[in-house]
């Protein structure tokens, strides 16, 4: 068991605390000492369910507040020339946000692009978000999936987000 | 100037800035490793030289940037995070020394594609690549994997103390 994971002694101390308490980062480690606990399959899924739905909760509502932050940045946030966030890109990213499951984007992190767009990541996957197109990328071992240039739409930007999700 | 290539077992730091470049959970941004037009490496500090925090802490701040802390990056790392494009084209990554007299733990993280050595171009486009590639998945499939390594290992410092004289190690 990891360090930042030895006080967790039981299933019941994992479920019984709010899991906004534990950093997200612990969520992979807290899963692995469920799966190793003594415990009837259907227990831990309810358990795993229950977590991985609190802990996207939360992400999805940093990820709300980021974007307004980050709609504040002057030009130059970067210490160099970025650009400021793009008001029409950040209106999309906000519908974005709002028209997903939490459960969608909750291994995703949002970031503003030093060119006015915006980055949505996750481990071995990301997507740049512009004005009319978006690009990806993704790698599953030795192999990549992605396209640059896509048109930007809501259904497909949610589609990619959900082939990525299925992907990595 | 010397292009010196560092040792694997070297460690160098990424200066990271807030508030947009990380997020509480620590994942780093990609647009952290932005190479500008014309830029050719990554700029880090070896944290071997005497004094490698104070010359990340004299980089130029400002009020649209804060120096948070920095992501501790191993050279021998940084170099495995090499990979074929497409079957065919070897990206290799390496460190060098870059010091000069005002910074002496200077070094940068440079980027090969085949046998020449790439830059910035637009902000998500690296030059020059033959026709044809992917310029773009091309630079997000690099960021992403500096980024993913960089952020295994942030840490906050002080900047209260701009001189402070008390390097890591």
């Amino acid at each position: 068991m990891s360090e930042e994971n030895k006080d967790i002694k039981t299933t019941a101390d994992v479920a019984s605390e709010p899991v906004t308490a534990y950093a997200p980062t612990v969520f992979d480690a807290v899963i692995r000492y469920l799966h190793s606990t003594h415990l009837p399959l259907e227990t831990k899924r309810a358990v795993y369910l229950q977590l991985q739905a609190e802990v996207a909760d939360e992400n999805l509502g940093n990820m709300k507040r980021r974007l307004k932050e980050f709609a504040g940045l002057q030009p130059g946030w970067d210490g160099e020339d970025a650009q400021p966030v793009l008001p029409e890109v950040a209106s999309f990213m906000s519908e974005l946000l709002h028209s997903c499951n939490s459960l969608e984007l909750a291994e995703w992190s949002l970031f503003p692009n030093v060119n006015g767009t915006f980055l949505l990541q996750r481990k071995n996957a990301a997507i740049s978000i512009g004005l009319k197109e978006y690009s990806y990328f993704a790698e599953k071992k030795d192999k990549v999936m992605g396209h640059d240039h896509q048109p930007l739409t809501l259904e497909s930007i949610k589609t990619t987000i959900e082939a990525i999700n299925r992907y990595v | 100037m010397c292009d010196k290539k560092l040792l694997d077992t070297e460690f160098v730091a990424r200066a990271i800035f807030l508030p947009a470049m990380i997020d509480s959970n620590g994942n780093v941004s990609l647009a952290t490793f932005t190479l500008r037009h014309n830029e050719g490496y990554y700029s880090v500090a070896r944290m071997a030289v005497e004094n490698w925090l104070d010359d990340l802490k004299n980089i130029p701040t400002s009020a649209t940037r804060q120096l948070g802390g920095y992501c501790k990056m191993g050279v021998g790392d940084i170099r495995k995070l090499g990979f074929v494009y497409d079957n065919q084209n070897e990206v290799a990554f390496d460190v060098e020394d870059k010091a000069t007299e005002k910074n002496k733990s200077h070094a940068g993280i440079i980027l090969i594609f085949g046998e020449n050595a790439l830059k910035g171009d637009k902000v998500d486009v690296l030059k020059p690549l033959p026709t044809g590639i992917s310029a773009t998945g091309l630079m997000m499939r690099i960021q992403t994997k500096l980024s993913q390594l960089a952020g295994q290992s942030y840490v906050a410092i002080n900047t209260d103390d701009k001189k402070d004289s008390a390097s890591e190690n």
